[in-house]
């Protein structure tokens, strides 16, 4: 049996004598390991980018809290058609506070598909977003505001998103007083939970913040939003809506990353749902892995094809040399070790074509994205700061992938080439 | 000691069978320079095959030292034809691919032994077949009769107890053949090998120590000696 390395050696100087056709049939595997790395390259990239806004826009010690049902994409949660729905009450805030490790605790109240009058406006917004949610003074909106002053929002005060003042055409600033009032719309496919008795509420502007995604957006305080609801469902008050129909939604923050699946646990088991910024992060994560799988499908069709290939390029190769091989038994070659010169040449082209592949692919996808970041983004404002990432398994998987294909690419042909017999073998001209 | 008992080998050529041993009976002992001599298809290339493990015999056994290498299985043939015996091909059969060292140490090289071994004994071979400054010349750079020294030290480089060489001169000129037969020739006498030399040439049978004639796979007659050039070995 060869040893070691000679065989490598014998095998390449068998690839070398037809070098274009070595060369050509590793192009093909080149093509499909060039695929796999630049697609999947850039769907990881994506997913780097869009975690990347997740967690900006996220903290990972948020759990977002709901009545059951609300947050139907955690998996395993059965319909709760039939049940009666536990709201989400102050007493439960009050619960969910004497949590361990809850740090705060902050209820929210949707207010969705609305109309908006501003004072000295002739057209209504419609279909425009609100909550309400208790800010304090280290909140993002009122850190970050854009015109007037808030430490925190009082009865009836109203922050409202830029894109109203830019679809008014109007300056941040002359928006900051202006009575506006908000009815229910009742075109609006977000319709209250809350039947509209025709009241229309009145809020006062005192500050204009940028909601991030362009969105005709209001903010107001919890209480303002439960009077509002209150209000307009007929209930006597807001304490009488707040028990019966509850908050929407509670963002709770632990105390660090580590208990948020624990606290999550105990909500559920207190009958609401919950969800952990984790487990958005994994369904998430799910979605994109068959993404990137998708993606690699491209090119380890290409390798399939290129495969083809191979087993043709290593069945001419044992026809060409049928004597050569007649010669290497008589001088004492195994059937194994004919066997394994060749499979050694299959796995050589697959390989050599992987790493070609992978080399292709960092040029490609490191010129791209150079050029992405350093012209294309800027010009257009994007700012994306990473297009392509190649992790280290994403570098070396096709590699071993198309080596592991030129073996099975070659084994058919060199069975063949090892059970030649002798005799025959070397009368061939 | 070779043993050739009852040795039969047919094959089929277009739905005829055609006999290419018939009944050979033949001892050789060590050492002993034997050329076979006879027409085409009198069944001398594959008495030289079956010996040398290449061809299987359909009856009767070659029995070489203890074994019998007709009862042998491919495993154990590949050794022996690794390690009993070398093998001189009328066309040279070297791998274009590869230098006159990594061609002559092929042989090693499938037997296991490491390539820095493998290279040293592989020039110590091709300087006794005085090729010493060609070897790392690839065949294409070589004429033929350094080709058929690679070859000659291919087969030697295992120390191999039987040498078989097929027609070695006929693809050279007579001058070159000429020192070919001196090569093997000294070989024979330094090295203490069984030479067993299928030919057509003349100038190698006078030269043996023996002469086989075979005609329609059985041997018709064998002249002991070493005696002058004379077409009455071949008639």
């Amino acid at each position: 049996m060869i040893k070691g390395f000679s065989l490598f050696k014998i095998a390449f100087r068998g690839l070398v004598r037809q070098r274009m056709r070595t060369f050509l049939t590793s192009l093909a595997v080149f093509i499909g390991v060039f695929l796999i790395i630049t697609m999947v390259s850039g769907a990881v990239g994506g997913e780097e980018l869009l975690r990347s806004q997740f967690t900006d826009a996220f903290d990972m010690k948020n759990v977002m809290v709901g009545p059951k049902g609300s947050m139907q994409f955690t998996v395993a949660v059965p319909s709760v058609e039939e049940e009666e729905v536990k709201p989400v009450t102050p007493d439960a805030i009050d619960d969910l506070e004497n949590l361990n490790n809850v740090v705060k605790v902050q209820p929210i109240i949707l207010l969705s598909g609305k109309t908006l009058k501003i004072e000295g406006q002739e057209k209504p917004i419609k279909g425009i977003f609100g909550s309400g949610f208790n800010l304090d003074e280290e909140d993002r909106y009122i850190q970050d505001i854009l015109a007037g002053e808030v430490k925190d929002l009082a009865s009836r005060e109203v922050l409202l998103s830029n894109k109203i003042s830019d679809a008014y055409g109007i300056s941040s600033d002359e928006l900051i007083g202006k009575k506006v009032t908000i009815e229910d719309d009742p075109s609006s496919f977000f319709s209250s939970k809350v039947k509209d008795k025709g009241e229309v509420y009145t809020f006062t502007v005192v500050g204009v913040i940028d909601v991030g995604k362009d969105q005709n957006e209001f903010v107001t305080s919890v209480a303002s939003a439960a009077e509002m609801q209150a209000i307009r469902g007929g209930f006597s008050s807001s304490d009488e809506y707040l028990s019966e129909i509850g908050y929407d939604q509670v963002y709770l923050s632990a105390s660090s990353e580590e208990v948020v699946d624990e606290i999550a646990s105990k909500i559920k088991e207190m009958g609401f749902d919950a969800m952990t910024v984790g487990e958005l992060l994994d369904l998430f994560g799910s979605v994109i892995g068959i993404v990137q799988v998708v993606f690699s499908m491209f090119g380890v069709i290409a390798l399939i094809v290129a495969s083809v290939g191979i087993v043709n390029t290593m069945i001419m190769s044992v026809y060409e040399r049928t004597r050569e091989i007649g010669v290497m038994k008589a001088i004492g070659a195994s059937r194994g070790d004919i066997r394994n010169i060749f499979l050694s040449e299959s796995a050589m082209i697959g390989f050599v074509g992987g790493v070609m592949g992978l080399l292709g692919s960092l040029a490609f996808t490191g010129l791209v994205e150079f050029i992405l970041l350093k012209y294309v983004f800027p010009a257009q404002n994007i700012d994306i700061d990473n297009v392509f990432t190649t992790p280290v398994w994403l570098m070396t998987a096709p590699i071993i992938l198309s080596t592991i294909i030129g073996i099975l690419a070659g084994l058919y042909p060199a069975l063949r080439a090892s059970r030649l017999n002798p005799v025959d073998a070397l009368r061939y001209e | 000691m070779i043993k050739i008992v009852s040795a039969q080998k047919h094959y089929k050529l277009g739905g005829e069978t055609v006999k290419a041993l018939d009944g050979v009976d033949l001892k050789i002992a060590d050492g002993e320079f034997v050329a076979v001599v006879g027409p085409s298809g009198s069944g001398k290339t594959t008495l030289m095959h079956c010996i040398g493990g290449i061809d299987k015999l359909d009856e009767g056994s070659i029995i070489v030292g203890d074994s019998d290498i007709s009862k042998m299985n491919d495993k154990e043939l590949s050794k022996y034809r690794n390690k009993t015996i070398g093998f001189v091909f009328q066309t040279f059969n070297l791998q274009p691919n590869l230098t006159a060292a990594e061609n002559v140490a092929l042989p090693l090289i499938f037997s296991g032994t490491n390539g820095k071994e493998a290279k040293q004994r592989a020039e110590k071979a091709l300087e006794k077949v005085g090729l010493g400054d060609r070897i790392g010349h690839r065949p294409g750079q070589l004429s033929g009769g350094q080709r058929q020294r690679v070859s000659i030290a291919r087969s030697l480089v295992n120390e191999p107890s039987i040498l078989l060489a097929d027609e070695p001169t006929g693809n050279l000129d007579s001058h070159t053949g000429k020192k070919i037969i001196k090569l093997l020739q000294d070989l024979s006498e330094k090295e203490k090998i069984t030479f067993i030399v299928v030919t057509h040439d003349d100038r190698i049978a006078e030269k043996a120590s023996r002469v086989i004639y075979i005609l329609d796979g059985k041997i018709q007659k064998e002249i002991k000696g070493r005696k002058k050039s004379s077409s009455k070995y071949l008639d």
